[in-house]
């Protein structure tokens, strides 16, 4: 148990829950050790105004108290925010809201870069963030909201919490602009009226000035109006309009004039998603039957209030999305707007003109759009509701990158419930097989990376969003086994039969390519138990290892059958799988199927029996039923394979079956829904549910029928499989649970090593820069930069390479003249020299027969003590790429046509101007010093410069 | 009995290829220019103007507002008040109204027809005026530049630019009752396919105290066209110089049309192209502003809507785009750009027709005038945009903008819906009518079972052979159709005219037939022979017959409206340009002209458009509003013709009713051949007036308003339950959109005592049948579902008698559009249906067709 506290689930973020008094006092229980944890992520000024909250709702069951906390870690983060992500002010990152913590990814390789972590709430409850926004008055800070009711401001830089605001009613949407120092705004649910309408919110105006020590006592929020229950917030781009959108109505509130409070414009259906435009006065809606509205009202004359008009205004609207427009983001240039919705389409409209552009096929329905301007251009950064933030390139409109972690939402909640989820352990590389985010493909998630690997389409769907409003369900993947082996996986995908159609069953088996470790479908086959569903599988441990296992299938239609890998003689060794036999028992539905550990048994639950049969024979050996467990649902081998565990609805008998006899019995007083035996020895665990949400392990062994452990978990399975990285005695298993979290559980779990999952200064971390054709050429080590253990200096010299990339960031009408830049440019990329060594790339290098002599020059007057790269070395570099490059067009010199060879014959000519780079580098190097005196950063003010200078000032204000 | 009058056979007749004429232009009146000095001052109410609606026959309808004066609503929107009968052929193009004397209209003071002069071109070189009390062709002028393809009168209204095939505009001077070449512009290659007027700009007064010379107080500025070379030009109206031009898109050289332009107060241009663009032009610079591809075919027409904040265009492809002006950021900061600040936008579009749409028109009309002058319109009142097009109807639809919903409630005029905007509200179909100004083209034969229907040139005669077996059923109100092939076609008559025919009759018997254009009436004695066939043969000299009973100067033996008694003996016409009516004794050989009346010639009995001479003899009580300040002249001699197009004659033969579009209804006694007495008039015309069958001398006349009235003839007066009948009309039956064109009566069955059957009336509208009993008393509407009417039902105290519950009152919409309703013979009812699809299976296809279950 003491290993439990070094990873504490509050590390990962979770789904908010209702707080159970079990969940305190295990918290209890541990001590301070964790709190200590807690306190490192959050220090700074911690000031939680101690609202004490009524306890947690009275509980009905007994949660056996006494009962330890299992350990376990969630591989999987929560479901996506609705709201999108936020950029920094240069693009290199982005702010993604996960739960109750903030994540923040580098634009340009989608690594996770850093997680700053919501701390607990007063009652330990974690907390959902639902908004953020960069703080416009420091652009190294940012501000979120979560439901709690807790404002938070971050120094992403540094990762630390400044400062919180607790204003104690739930946070929807915040919004900020520079033109209102100091000033937030909010909408917020109200909660005195919970209890008669869910959706009463109201938007807030909150200081965030800081008056004195003691003004955390009484904030500086205005109330600005009352909206239903709120999908949006913006600020015109002016500064000068709020707009909140809830329901069917648009709220306008001229910020120059609160008083006045909001005007409501009324919209023919409700509002989903609101953008407004960068630099015009009007702002677009998304609605839910996905009509686009641009609303120009904003310069309306102020109107007298006449109560119960509904007010309306001038609207275009623009029509395309068949179902409701979930996000909307105008670009930066105001020109285009893009929409996307559960279409998985993501639409670019030219606003001038109406015309529309598609980038269709996204994977996924779209639920959040940002648009921001880098190094590369513009892009378009789209949230997928599979939690995949995918890149598309704004002048190409090409999907550039896409990034993304476990998939584990069902991408649509209104299809029902599946009964069973495929969850299966591939030992061999370590991987996970787990569903995908529809429910018609698989994942494979590798531990050691903690990356997926890759998906897989067991039935190919129709993915358009849905016509009418009953979805049609897709095929569904049931079950995956995967062979002792290794290479072999075996599917079950269904179709759920309905009015129109009947059942649909597949199985399929695949094999594992090693080469390209893809899974490649072998078999199929169709129906394998008629139009009744398949209700077990699995594959026989080997005997030896030449021979491959066999499979095992039971069905609703009472047959038990095996399945066996044949090769056909002619095609050599490509097999394929054939049905072996089949037997049934007394018309009983064979509910369960396991196999003795070596193979000759196999044990089949066949409603009140559990029956054995001699694997290889068929031969029916022995039948067991007992009183205590009048039906059977489960029967697993224990350990060697002697004992035989049968599960009943709240019944646990385990039989001997050597003497063939009940050996001991246990009831428990919950339903018992998973038996996981220890594949090594003959414990194993049996998983109650003891409420939903809530579910009790107790571990077994075969020894006696008192548990030998009873631990509680905070989830219930729908699915779990043993697996643990090196053997180990105790419990060790993954699961899916009920809230589809893809979870570790053991005693002795640990995540994987993942960088970013901390919160971690961005300081540390140099920018990723782009690979340079040298460095694919020599390898990046060669440009090794040494460096500096002063932070402070480490941020200066990233600034100054961003901010000698951001004079190319304006167009080229704009900018200096070149030859004004280059010495400055060249000078922030190269080291000084030591000493002036007269080495002066020829000028005769441009004839035919220099091209050895380079090489020559170069390599003697710098042997490199540590292979590193010097600017002679990259001008020789240059000159000769230069010439080979022009080398190419040497041959087209010397035509047999004359008249022809003239026109070329310029090229060809050793004339000056391909000697002019050698020539300025000669030059710009022989005064040096008026370089390096010029201030880098003036002729472009770097916004990054500013900014640190700003932060530092601010960041005293709110340190003292 | 009783059971046999509730159940009828109904022949559902859609043989009948009558097919009204495609909508080519529509025009609203102009309003007056406002002074330059005067304070402005706007209204709270305007009342509706008349709606000019040229068609493809030539013929032009002028629908008048159903609502009252300080109505600002009306159910049924507008109706076809009069009908100006093209000569034939002939086709309208382009209409414009100009105001008579705009200095004797105050600013804000909607013209009446009276105060209008209508121009009209068709496809040819000449320029039409129309007379339009008389329904003539007034002058008509020539363009001396070939066909004309455009008009546009200039805001003052003195002035007509006509944009001719040789490419010049020609300005033809209308001030002062002229018509008269102006001045040419220069010449430019290709045609001037739309021509509009610019803002005028108000004249610099020399002295503050100048007298108020209401003519010159604005100068016309210039004046755009659209061209036929892929251009818009634009002119100095007062030099007739080309200022500028502006090319529109063109695609892989070929000439772009500009169909449609307009011009707004502040400058800006719209145009409209045959590549369905909608381009918005800066008249200052000439320069393109702003371009929608809003329509996928070409635009046919543009309109401005009433405060110039919103434009509307439409054309072949069926839909209706509105462009609104917004403001996109704060207009206060720098005063200099408010112009770059505004822009226009695509706002909605709308497709409420089947076919192309050819032209739109909004009241209140627009103005173009430059935004210190700018007119304010109550914004409480939705403006409504009228539209037509191939497709035949006129739509309405009620247009307000929604920042007029920032202020206060915002009523539909058409009371179509609660919303009134563009975007929310519903539009209207108005239905077309058969014959000219509203009435029946078709007529029905009771004895010879013969039904007669006149088109522009032709007349067409069908039989309705008899049903073997009258089904009778005792459920209430259970029509039984007979679809089978019981009719055949027994003539087909084309004549030779000189306008499209304006009336026809056919007699009981079916041995007469009259048909008549403008200028001459047609008698036919039909002859049946052996098969069935019916040999039309012409009474040749008719014409001569009437000619000496009628005046020598509008030459014309035309008739406006024919009635025969039901006994064949005689035939009453109402002489067209004259209004005369004659009684024509046709039971000789020869016909003879018994006896002359003039009373619709007459302007003594009338006071201020009403009739208060012969109000003596009726009730005093109903109320006459004489609270028209206009003084007309007091030019007693000359006679003031109202066009009588409604003739009514008893079922016994004695009474003549004769009503005309001046409100007047006289009665005539046919037995002594004497004028009987007049009725006071109602705010509107009658839209049908016929006799009861069962009791000879009621008089029902039906208003377009959907209300009626009900006279006693033989006691001169209004009886008194039928004024609390027809004062408390549920408002069912008052509220329907259609308004009612006619009224049936069942005839008496033969063998039945005269009196035994309830009386009742069938009345008809384009798309719904009422029948409503007159023995009842008031009918009680509950509104229209049933569960409500358990709710609010309380036994009423009736104070008629206190008979048993009051009927409810019951419509029949299956029928649509209803052509004519009539009965045939005692349980027999025809109803002649034309459906919309059959009428547009004629026409070329559609650019747009909806497919069903497309989206």
């Amino acid at each position: 148990m003491a290993a439990s506290t070094s990873h504490e689930p509050q590390d990962i973020p979770i789904p908010s829950s209702p707080p159970s008094a079990s969940e305190k006092i295990a918290k209890a229980n541990k001590g301070s050790k964790k709190k200590g944890k807690a306190k490192e992520t959050t220090d700074g000024q911690r000031k939680r105004s101690a609202v004490a909250k009524p306890p947690a709702t009275p509980n009905t069951h007994p949660l056996y108290e006494d009962d330890p906390l299992l350990n376990w870690i969630s591989l999987t983060d929560s479901p996506p925010s609705k709201s999108p992500p936020v950029f920094t002010q240069d693009g290199s990152y982005y702010f993604a809201l996960v739960g109750s913590s903030v994540k923040i990814f580098a634009t340009s390789t989608g690594q996770l870069v850093s997680t700053l972590s919501a701390p607990l709430s007063a009652t330990g409850a974690f907390s959902e963030l639902t908004s953020v926004v960069l703080n416009p008055q420091n652009v190294f800070q940012i501000v979120t909201g979560s439901l709690d009711g807790v404002i938070r401001i971050w120094d992403y830089l540094d990762a630390t919490l400044i400062r919180t605001l607790d204003i104690a009613q739930p946070i929807h949407h915040i919004c900020a602009h520079e033109k209102h120092q100091d000033v937030i705004f909010a909408t917020v649910s109200r909660q005195a009226s919970k209890q008669k309408s869910k959706d009463a919110s109201s938007v807030l105006r909150i200081s965030l000035k800081v008056t004195d020590a003691s003004a955390q006592r009484h904030l500086d929020i205005t109330p600005l109006g009352k909206t239903r229950f709120p999908t949006g917030l913006a600020i015109s781009p002016s500064g000068n309009w709020l707009v909140a959108t809830a329901g069917h109505k648009a709220y306008v509130a001229n910020l120059l004039n609160i008083k006045f409070g909001f005007t409501k414009y009324v919209s023919p259906d409700r509002i989903n998603c609101l953008s407004f435009h960068p630099i015009e006065d009007y702002f677009a809606t998304g609605d839910v039957k996905g009509n686009i509205r641009l609303w120009y009202c904003l310069n309306e004359p102020t109107t007298v209030k006449v109560a119960g008009l509904e007010k309306k205004t001038q609207t275009a609207s623009f029509h395309w999305h068949a179902h409701a427009v979930s996000s909307l983001a105008f670009t930066s240039n105001g020109a285009y707007l893009l929409s996307g919705g559960e279409e998985s389409v993501l639409v670019i409209w030219q606003l001038h003109s109406g015309r529309k552009e598609f980038v269709p096929r996204l994977g996924a329905p779209i639920q959040t759009i940002s648009v921001t301007k880098t190094l590369r251009g513009e892009e378009y950064l789209l949230g997928l509701t599979d939690a995949t933030f995918a890149f598309v390139n704004a002048s190409t409109l090409i999907l550039s990158r896409s990034y993304s972690r476990v998939k584990l939402f069902p991408s649509d909640n209104t299809l029902s419930p599946p009964k069973s989820v495929p969850l299966a352990v591939h030992p061999n590389s370590s991987t996970f097989i787990l569903p995908s985010s529809h429910s018609s493909s698989i994942q494979m998630f590798s531990f050691t990376t903690s990356k997926i690997v890759s998906e897989l389409e067991i039935s190919p769907s129709n993915r358009v969003s849905r016509r009418e409003e009953k979805p049609i369900e897709p095929p569904r993947v049931e079950r995956i086994v995967i062979s002792p082996s290794g290479d072999w996986m075996c599917s079950i995908d269904a179709r759920q039969p309905n009015e129109d159609f009947s059942r649909e069953v597949y199985m399929k088996i695949w094999y594992r390519d090693r080469k390209t470790s893809l899974w490649v479908l072998n078999t199929r086959i169709d129906n394998p138990h008629g139009v009744h569903e398949v209700l077990a599988l699995s594959f026989s441990p080997r005997p030896h290892s030449g021979q491959e296992s066999y499979l095992v299938t039971t069905g609703g239609d009472g047959t038990v059958k095996t399945w066996r890998l044949r090769f056909d003689r002619d095609k050599g060794r490509e097999g394929f799988w054939v049905a072996r036999s089949s037997v049934s028992f007394r018309n009983e539905i064979p509910s369960h199927v396991s196999w003795s550990p070596d193979g000759s048994l196999l044990a089949v639950t066949l409603g009140a029996y559990v029956s054995l049969y001699d694997a290889l024979t068929n031969i029916h050996r022995t039948t067991f039923i007992s009183p205590e467990c009048s039906c059977a649902y489960t029967a697993h081998f224990i350990g060697q394979g002697r004992f035989l565990a049968v599960q009943g609805k709240i019944e646990l008998v385990l039989w001997d079956t050597v003497s063939c006899s009940v050996r001991w019995s246990f009831t428990s007083p919950y339903p018992i829904y998973n038996v996981v035996p220890h594949p090594e020895n003959d414990t194993f665990a049996i998983f109650t549910s003891v409420a939903p949400g809530r579910s009790r392990v107790h571990t077994f062994s075969s020894s006696m029928s008192k548990p030998l452990k009873s631990t509680y978990l905070p989830f219930t399975l729908l699915n779990a499989v043993w697996y643990s990285s090196k053997p180990t005695s105790s419990l060790s298993l993954v699961g899916i649970t009920h809230d589809w979290r893809f979870v570790l559980v053991g005693d002795e779990v640990k995540a994987p090593e993942e960088e970013g999952t901390f919160a971690t200064g961005l300081q540390s971390r140099s920018l990723p820069q782009r690979r340079t054709l040298f460095q694919d050429i020599f390898g990046k080590s060669i440009f090794h930069q040494p460096k500096t253990d002063d932070s402070s200096a480490a941020i200066l010299q990233r600034t100054t390479g961003i901010a000698n990339k951001t004079v190319f960031d304006v167009p080229a009408y704009l900018a200096p003249p070149v030859d004004s830049l280059f010495d400055s440019l060249m000078m922030g990329f190269l080291k000084q020299r030591p000493a002036e060594q007269d080495y002066i790339p020829t000028e005769e290098v441009l004839g035919d027969e220099d091209v050895g002599m380079e090489v020559d020059n170069a390599e003697p007057t710098l042997p490199p003590p540590m292979a590193k790269i010097e600017p002679e070395e990259m001008t020789s570099l240059i000159a000769v790429f230069q010439k080979y490059s022009l080398q190419t067009y040497i041959p087209s010199k010397t035509p047999k046509m004359n008249g022809i060879a003239k026109v070329n014959g310029i090229h060809s000519k050793p004339s000056p101007s391909p000697a002019k780079v050698p020539q300025s580098t000669k030059s710009k190097s022989s005064r040096p010093t008026d370089v390096v005196s010029a201030p880098l950063s003036e002729p472009t003010p770097s916004s990054m410069v500013n900014g640190i200078g700003k932060k530092r000032k601010n960041a005293i204000d709110y340190f003292e | 009995m009783a059971d046999a009058t509730n159940s009828v056979a109904v022949h559902r007749c859609r043989f009948i290829d009558f097919d009204p004429s495609s909508i080519t232009s529509l025009a609203f009146p102009p309003l007056p220019l406002p002074s330059i000095k005067r304070q402005k001052h706007f209204s709270n109410h305007l009342n509706f103007g008349t709606l000019a609606v040229g068609r493809a026959n030539g013929n032009i309808d002028l629908c008048e507002w159903t609502g009252l004066k300080n109505e600002s609503r009306s159910k049924q929107a507008w109706v076809i008040r009069k009908t100006l009968p093209g000569l034939y052929p002939s086709k309208v193009d382009s209409l414009a109204y100009i105001i008579r004397e705009p200095h004797t209209i105050k600013e804000d003071q909607v013209p009446s027809v009276s105060d209008l002069r209508l121009f009209s071109s068709g496809g040819g070189s000449e320029l039409l005026e129309w007379d339009i009390e008389n329904s003539t062709v007034r002058r008509t002028i020539n363009s001396q530049g070939g066909t004309i393809w455009c008009v546009a009168a200039n805001p003052a209204g003195t002035f007509l630019a006509l944009g001719c095939e040789d490419g010049t505009i020609r300005l033809i001077s209308v001030a002062d009752d002229t018509l008269t070449h102006s001045k040419h512009f220069d010449r430019v290659k290709g045609r001037i396919l739309s021509v509009a007027w610019g803002p005028p700009v108000p004249k610099k007064a020399p002295g503050e105290d100048e007298e108020d010379e209401d003519e010159d107080e604005w100068l016309d500025s210039w004046l755009v066209t659209g061209c036929s070379d892929s251009s818009l030009r634009k002119w100095d109206a007062a030099t007739g110089r080309m200022l500028d031009r502006m090319g529109t898109d063109k695609i892989r050289g070929e000439r772009t049309l500009v169909w449609a332009v307009a011009a707004l107060g502040d400058g800006t241009i719209v145009s409209g192209d045959s590549l369905g663009m909608v381009k918005f032009w800066d008249s200052r610079t000439c320069t393109q502003v702003q371009s929608f591809k809003s329509h996928g075919a070409d635009v046919l027409c543009l309109i401005v809507g009433p405060d110039g904040l919103a434009t509307y265009s439409s054309g072949v492809d069926q839909k209706l785009v509105q462009y609104s002006r917004v403001k996109t950021s704060q207009s206060s900061e720098t005063n200099s750009e408010v112009r770059s600040k505004t822009r226009w936008m695509q706002t909605s579009s709308r497709r409420m027709h089947a076919h192309d749409v050819r032209s739109l028109a909004v009241w209140p009309p627009y103005t173009p005038l430059p935004p210190s002058h700018k007119r304010q319109f109550p914004s409480e009142i939705a403006p409504v945009i009228a539209s037509g097009g191939l497709d035949m109807s006129v739509v309405v639809t009620p247009a307000a903008l929604p920042s007029s919903t920032l202020l206060s409630k915002v009523i539909n005029p058409l009371a179509t819906s609660v919303h009134a905007t563009f975007d929310d509200s519903y539009h209207r179909r108005m239905a077309y009518s058969s014959g000219p100004s509203a009435t029946s083209a078709i007529h029905i034969a009771r004895q010879a079972r013969l039904v007669s229907c006149m088109r522009d040139s032709r007349v067409s005669i069908w039989r309705i052979l008899k049903k073997p077996s009258l089904l009778r059923e005792d459920e209430d109100e259970v029509l039984e159709e007979s679809d089978t092939a019981d009719w055949e076609k027994c003539a087909e008559m084309e004549l030779d005219v000189h306008t499209n025919l304006v009336a026809s009759a056919i007699s009981d018997d079916g041995a007469w037939l009259v048909v008549s254009d403008l200028y001459e009436a047609k008698l036919f004695r039909l002859i049946i022979d052996t098969e069935g066939r019916v040999k039309p043969r012409r009474i040749r000299d008719f014409s001569s017959i009437i000619s000496p009973h009628l005046p020598q100067k509008p030459t014309s033996t035309g008739g406006l409206s024919f009635a025969f008694t039901p006994d064949s003996t005689k035939l009453v016409m109402s002489a067209a340009l004259t209004s005369y009516i004659l009684v024509i004794d046709i039971s000789e050989e020869k016909p003879r002209v018994l006896r002359k009346f003039d009373h619709h010639r007459q302007r003594n009995n009338l006071s201020v458009d009403r009739v208060t001479k012969d109000l003596k003899t009726v009730n005093a009580d109903v109320e006459m509003d004489s609270d028209d300040d206009e003084d007309d002249s007091s030019e007693e001699d000359t006679p003031l013709l109202g066009s009588v197009t409604r003739m009514a004659v008893s079922a016994d033969g004695q009474w003549l009713a004769t009503s005309d579009d001046h409100c007047r209804t006289h009665i005539f006694n046919l037995d002594s051949i004497q004028h009987h007495c007049v009725l006071p008039s109602f705010s509107h015309p009658a839209q049908s007036i016929a006799f009861s069958s069962s009791d000879s001398s009621l008089l029902v006349l039906a208003f377009p308003n959907n209300t009626f009235q009900i006279y006693d003839v033989e006691t001169r007066q209004f009886p008194s339950w039928s004024r609390e009948l027809c004062d408390n009309l549920p408002t069912r039956f008052t509220q329907i959109h259609d308004p009612i064109i006619g009224v049936a009566f069942e005839p008496p069955a033969p063998d039945a005592p005269s009196q035994s059957s309830a009386r009742f009336a069938l009345f008809w509208g384009s798309t719904w049948l009422c029948k409503i009993n007159f023995d009842d008393g008031p009918i009680k509407s509950y509104g229209f579902s049933r569960k409500r009417r358990r709710e609010s039902f309380k036994p009423q105290k009736n104070n008629h008698e206190g008979l048993e519950e009051p009927k409810e009152l019951k419509m029949i919409t299956q029928y649509r559009p209803v052509l004519f309703v009539d009965y045939m013979g005692p349980g027999e009812l025809i109803v002649v249906e034309r459906p919309l699809v059959d009428v547009l299976a004629n026409l070329p296809p559609a650019y747009f067709r909806h497919k069903y279950g497309a989206s």
